[in-house]
């Protein structure tokens, strides 16, 4: 059962990263934004990988981060985006109420599960901006 | 007056010094005529006291500053403090005002002022001020000055201006006693009245007149005084002099023309200075066209001074000598009987009242005493009647006297009825009328000085008349009574006090003849009386008379009675007095021959008036007879003054001596027939003499018993005019009794109107009142009191132990009796049987007067007050409960002062916070608790507090030991008694703060691992759905792979997310192959603890494990197994298990593609190393995963 969707291709050749720790919902993000003809960098499920990748990739167009990673929190790879210029959203099990946030305002935060259209659509705001 | 008035006074005055003495001479100080040549000033003594300031003010604005006289004014100063009246006047009048401070000389128009503390009086033209004799409140310092000016310096003017006392009154008296002018202001304008009525009181006030009116007379008066050279040469002449008393006789029925002279013209003068007429002529017109002024000069005339005790040392010697000797002759029933003639307004009267009658205390013996006090003047006897005294007196009589025989009165003094019931005042012409009698002494002092010699000498035979024997006769100090001589004999020459002469059991004494007949009324004025007024200057027409006494026959003066008058030098020898008793007819004196025609010449002299000359009678003077003719002649009634007794003179004249042998021879013959006749002749003379003495006798003691029944009617008639005054008092009584009547009428209504007050103030009282008399009895009572005693009104009058009542109060009557003998109220709260309450009081019933008369018991329904009262205990016991159920409550809770510090503080407070009680009253809150409002401030929530009155809300609080505390608080703000009081209860919700807090995270990871569960699931069914064949194969997988999450799933929840057993896991995901291959699957291993984020990846990889052993390994074939074994090992310093899935008996798979089972299997577990390897036996898959051990996701950030 495919659903690919020549319209839906809208982040064909865009690298895009992905911090996720948990296996499936990687494997899930990677499905779908390389449904959308994005190329996916890691995933990764920590923050010290997800830092590496960015110190050997300078072509990262935007990112995708859940908010825990293992035992880290993401606080410390936004901040390194943020500095990299690289936009990001956060795709994240917890509340929007949460104290984390606050640090990273103008940043938006997919909550889970969320359809892919609706990742597609949100990485492709990153992208185009 | 005028010097000119005064010189020719003193001359007429001087013609009659010598006859009276020392008498004179003080009638002569008094005139103020003689002494120094210089007069001084005309002298204005002003008496004032209670707003005479003022009065004087408005006094001497009206006086101008030349007036030349001298003012002299008297106020009642407070002695402490210094006077302002000098300045005060000073600005009122041009006159320096001097206020006198030691000796004063006085000069005309000046003011002279009393100092405060000082007396002023007068001698001569000095004054000086000396200190008071008297304590302060019995000082009469007016009556003091006019009485010293009266006696030093005679006439001037008194003037009594507004003043609260009756100081003045006796000083006015004396003032015009001595001819002074009397001018009081009038009572209705004095802003008091009480000074310038007693003045007026008095009687002697010339002008009573308004202030200003009344300075108007005075100046006019003074300039009067001064200028007037009156025509008062006039006064000289006697025949005017006498047409004004014979006026005053006819007008009044009084004779002042034995008057001495002096005094009557003094007087005279006065009133023409008062009616301000130049001549004695004008006088006369005026006193004959205006009727008052008789009375007017009468009052003048009879004014007198008189004190209480007037020179003491008399009164002692009175008292030490004279009464007691009058005491010691009296048996107890012997009446005592003292006569005061010229009593004038009695105070010599009393004072001998009070006299007799510590003499009787000192006895003690009660003689019946009675002193006759007699006087012309009625309007004074009326005065003496009513016994009123001024408060003056205290300075004659002394203090112990004043109580004893006094009461005090509104201004003054009145005799107590003990020595007004001695006293009978009677209006008594001592000249005119007959004597009282028998009395023992007589007191008339400075009467006699009055009256010329003729009458004194009338008065004092009077007096001894009058006298018993033996008895007292007391004079003013320049009075005696030496003549008649041998009347009375001094018994204290100092004192003036005589004793009657007379001896004791003479025969009757008779009355001396009275100038005037008994009751005669006065003559009409066309009819004078003329006296004969004895005088020395007629020495030339004595000298006459004694010659021609010498040369002239022996002769007899003989009155009427036949007594003899008087002798000529030679008469001696005609007398030849006949035995028995002496006595003084002419008839019975003479020799025996002259006697027969010596009688009847004298009868035909008195009867017919015609004279006698007998033939000779033969008298033998030493045996030689000579012929004597008696010469009887009655003396013209021309010579003496009407109303005398006529007389008659006889005359003695002596012929030649007869020779007894020449009588003729022819007479021998008939000497026997004339002897015979002679003889018979003689016993018939003699028989004839005999019963003439008889008759003679008898019709004297006929006289003295008429003299003795004239007496006693006079007593009787000083008793019916007694009697008459009595009326008179009656009368008054009885108006006075009409007036009470009419007040009492005014009284009673009132009292209906306080009765009708006082019923409805019952009626409205809600009280019962029940009033008892001192016996108990009902006298009234209020309807509420029939709830407790039933009473109907017919009950009152009947003792209240009759009725029962509903009180449970068995002492009401033992209580009621205490009231009435202690006094003492007394108050209950009772209860009654109807449960009522009431309370109770009883108090003496105290009439007006202060008696007591009974009980007055009030009964008050208190029974709301005392459910109120029960109400109000119980709700403060129940505050008090409440306040220490709050107290000991552990909720903290406690007051604070919005303004000040803590108030309240309770045993929660000291629980939760650390401080004691102690510690934490009056301190400020907010620093106490370090209070913070969180997303506010303190301020504002006090703002809103004072707002809204109350707040609620959470609170940061710390404890004593810094421990910090999150409260819930409920503020309330209550104003109480101007404070704003805080009442906050708290409650501690740290624990639960911190229990929501780890809820909310709790709740905030359940909903992420909800959503990462969901998005895991989500992934899987993509996943699932891009690597499915159909919809059933997806079902099947899909329901396969969630059912694995599951149970993962579950096994972590049992251990609450820490971990779980890898042979439980194995167990779970195979356990549905298992039960269909029995004995296919082993599992072996040892007890493995998987954490959390690898117990579910690994579950799910088991369950892809077993999955594609069952489609296509060895559990698709039917002999294949599957065998699952772990082992842990230490590879640097990390444990790790290593699991490994081996499938034995299965078939290879042609698998071109990677599926998603294989990819799940590769990557799903973190960290995890697996080989996969198709060995000829079957499939085999190895996974190496690092166990650390970590903790759970789960802990707060």
């Amino acid at each position: 059962m495919s659903r690919r969707n020549d319209r839906e291709r809208a982040l064909e050749g865009k690298r895009v990263l992905i911090a996720e720790d948990d296996f499936l919902i990687a494997l899930e993000l990677q499905t779908v934004l390389e449904d959308a003809g994005a190329e996916v960098i890691g995933p990764c499920g920590s923050v010290a990988a997800a830092m590496r990748l960015i110190d050997s990739d300078d072509d990262i167009a935007a990112a995708i981060l859940d908010v825990r990673l293992g035992n880290d929190t993401a606080g410390a790879l936004a901040t390194r985006l943020d500095d990299e210029a690289i936009p990001f959203l956060f795709y994240t099990g917890q509340g929007r109420g949460e104290p984390f946030f606050a640090a990273w305002p103008g940043h938006r935060i997919i909550s889970k599960p969320a359809p892919a259209s609706a990742l597609i659509e949100a990485v492709s705001r990153l992208v185009i901006h | 007056m005028s010097e000119d008035f005064h010189a020719r006074l003193s001359t007429w005055v001087d013609a009659s010094k010598a006859e009276d003495g020392t008498a004179l001479a003080r009638e002569f100080d008094m005139a103020g005529t003689a002494g120094p040549p210089d007069p001084g000033p005309v002298v204005v003594a002003i008496g004032a006291s209670a707003g005479g300031v003022e009065a004087l003010q408005t006094f001497f604005s009206a006086i101008p500053g030349d007036t030349g006289a001298a003012f002299v004014v008297v106020l009642h100063l407070d002695p402490t403090m210094p006077s302002e009246l000098p300045s005060l006047l000073g600005a009122r009048t041009t006159m320096p005002v001097i206020q006198v401070e030691g000796d004063e000389k006085l000069e005309p128009n000046r003011v002279y002022v009393i100092p405060p503390n000082r007396r002023l009086t007068a001698v001569d033209h000095t004054l000086s001020a000396q200190p008071f004799d008297e304590p302060r409140g019995q000082r009469a310092p007016i009556d003091l000055l006019f009485r010293s000016l009266a006696e030093r310096l005679g006439d001037g003017f008194a003037v009594i201006l507004t003043g609260a006392g009756s100081d003045g009154a006796i000083g006015v008296r004396a003032a015009k006693e001595a001819g002074g002018i009397v001018l009081v202001q009038d009572p209705r304008e004095s802003q008091f009245a009480s000074m310038p009525r007693s003045a007026i009181a008095t009687n002697v006030a010339d002008f009573v007149l308004p202030l200003k009116a009344l300075a108007a007379q005075l100046v006019e008066l003074i300039g009067e005084k001064r200028s007037k050279a009156a025509s008062v040469a006039e006064l000289a002449d006697d025949e005017l002099f006498r047409r004004i008393l014979m006026h005053v006789r006819t007008r009044t029925g009084r004779d002042f023309s034995h008057y001495k002279r002096p005094t009557v013209v003094r007087r005279i003068a006065r009133r023409m200075h008062v009616t301000r007429l130049n001549s004695l002529t004008a006088y006369l017109d005026y006193l004959r066209e205006t009727p008052a002024e008789a009375n007017a000069l009468l009052d003048d005339l009879l004014i007198s001074v008189t004190t209480f005790f007037r020179d003491p040392h008399v009164f002692e010697v009175l008292a030490a000598d004279v009464l007691p000797a009058i005491f010691h002759a009296k048996d107890a029933d012997q009446p005592l009987r003292v006569w005061v003639p010229g009593c004038a307004t009695g105070e010599e009267a009393y004072t001998l009242a009070i006299l007799l009658l510590e003499e009787a205390a000192r006895r003690d013996v009660r003689p019946v005493m009675q002193i006759f006090a007699s006087d012309l003047d009625e309007r004074a006897l009326a005065r003496a009647r009513e016994g009123r005294f001024p408060a003056a007196i205290e300075a004659d009589v002394s203090e112990e006297r004043i109580a004893r025989y006094f009461t005090r009165d509104s201004d003054g003094f009145r005799v107590r009825d003990e020595l007004r019931d001695i006293v009978l005042f009677a209006a008594h012409d001592l000249v005119k009328d007959p004597p009282f009698s028998r009395l023992d002494l007589i007191s008339c002092r400075n009467l006699l000085i009055y009256l010329d010699r003729e009458l004194q000498e009338q008065v004092t035979a009077t007096f001894h008349y009058a006298l018993n024997p033996g008895g007292f006769l007391l004079v003013g100090s320049s009075e005696a009574c030496e003549n008649p001589p041998n009347l009375f004999r001094a018994f204290n020459r100092n004192a003036r006090i005589y004793q009657s002469a007379a001896p004791l059991g003479g025969k009757p004494r008779l009355l001396p003849r009275l100038l005037m007949e008994v009751g005669q009324q006065p003559r009409e004025a066309g009819a004078p009386v003329r006296h004969s007024y004895p005088s020395a200057a007629l020495t030339d027409a004595a000298m006459h008379r004694q010659t021609l006494e010498k040369l002239a026959p022996p002769s007899i003066l003989v009155d009427e009675f036949h007594r003899v008058v008087h002798l000529s030098e030679s008469a001696g020898r005609y007398f030849q007095p006949s035995g028995g008793p002496l006595s003084g007819d002419v008839v019975d004196l003479v020799r025996p021959e002259l006697r027969f025609e010596l009688r009847s010449a004298l009868h035909r002299a008195f009867e017919n008036g015609s004279a006698t000359v007998s033939l000779p009678i033969p008298v033998k003077f030493n045996g030689a007879p000579h012929r004597v003719h008696l010469h009887v002649k009655r003396i013209a009634a021309g010579a003496a003054a009407a109303g005398q007794v006529p007389h008659a003179i006889v005359m003695f004249i002596e012929g030649e001596a007869m020779d007894a042998a020449a009588v003729p021879s022819e007479l021998q013959a008939s000497n026997e027939a004339v002897h015979h006749l002679t003889q018979e002749l003689e016993l018939t003379q003699a028989r004839l003499r005999t019963m003439r003495e008889e008759s003679e006798g008898a019709n004297e003691e006929l006289r003295a018993a008429n003299e003795e029944l004239q007496s006693i009617n006079e007593e009787y008639r000083s008793t019916a005019e007694e009697l008459e005054t009595s009326k008179e008092e009656l009368q008054s009584i009885n108006e006075e009794l009409h007036t009470v009547n009419s007040e009492l009428k005014v009284k009673l209504e009132t009292i209906s109107r306080a009765h009708s007050d006082l019923q409805n103030l019952m009626a409205a009282t809600d009280y019962g009142t029940l009033f008892l008399d001192t016996s108990l009895r009902i006298k009234r009572f209020t309807e509420r009191v029939t709830e407790v005693f039933s009473l109907t009104p017919a009950d009152e009058g009947r003792p209240i132990t009759d009725f029962s009542h509903r009180l449970e109060y068995d002492d009401l009557l033992r209580d009621v009796r205490l009231v009435l003998s202690e006094l003492d109220p007394i108050r209950r709260e009772v209860r009654a049987r109807h449960d009522r309450w009431y309370d109770v009081r009883m108090r003496p019933y105290r009439t007006v007067d202060d008696r007591i008369d009974g009980v007055v018991i009030t009964l008050v329904d208190i029974t709301d007050r005392r459910q109120a009262e029960e109400a109000l205990r119980k709700s403060e016991s129940r505050l008090a409960q409440q306040r220490q159920l709050v107290h000991l409550s552990h909720d903290p809770i406690f007051v604070w002062d919005f303004d000040g510090g803590m108030l309240e503080w309770n045993r929660g407070c000291e629980v939760l916070y650390g401080y004691t009680e102690k510690e934490a009253l009056g301190q400020p809150k907010q620093r106490l608790l370090s209070t913070a409002v969180p997303g506010s401030s303190f301020e504002d929530l006090k703002a809103k507090l004072l707002q809204d009155h109350a707040w609620s809300g959470e609170l940061h609080q710390k404890t004593k030991d810094g421990r910090a505390l999150t409260v819930e608080s409920r503020l309330h703000l209550q104003e109480f008694e101007g404070r704003r009081l805080v009442l906050e209860s708290t409650h501690d919700i740290t624990d639960r703060k911190d229990w929501d807090r780890r809820q909310q995270l709790l709740l905030s990871e359940l909903t992420h691992r909800v959503k990462n569960t969901l998005a895991v699931v989500q992934a899987i069914a993509h996943q699932t759905v891009r690597t499915s064949h159909s919809i059933d194969d997806f079902v099947s997988r899909f329901n396969g792979r969630l059912a694995a999450l599951a149970g993962a799933h579950n096994l972590l929840f049992q251990s609450n997310w820490e971990g779980a057993d890898l042979a439980e896991l194995a167990q779970i995901q195979l356990d549905p192959y298992i039960a269909g291959h029995t004995g296919r699957i082993s599992v072996e291993g040892n007890p493995v603890r998987l954490p959390a984020d690898i117990a579910t990846p690994f579950g799910l990889v088991l369950h892809e494990l077993a999955t594609n052993a069952a489609k296509h390994g060895s559990l698709s074939k039917p002999q294949g197994t599957v065998s699952v074994g772990w082992t842990q090992e230490i590879r640097n310093k990390e444990r790790w298990l290593k699991f490994q899935w081996s499938e034995q008996g299965g078939t290879v798979p042609a698998q071109s593609k990677k599926g998603f089972g294989t990819t799940l299997i590769d990557g799903g577990i973190p960290g995890a190393v697996v080989h996969r390897e198709f060995q000829p036996t079957g499939f085999v898959c190895v996974i190496e995963v690092p166990l650390r051990e970590l903790p759970t996701h789960v802990t707060p950030q």
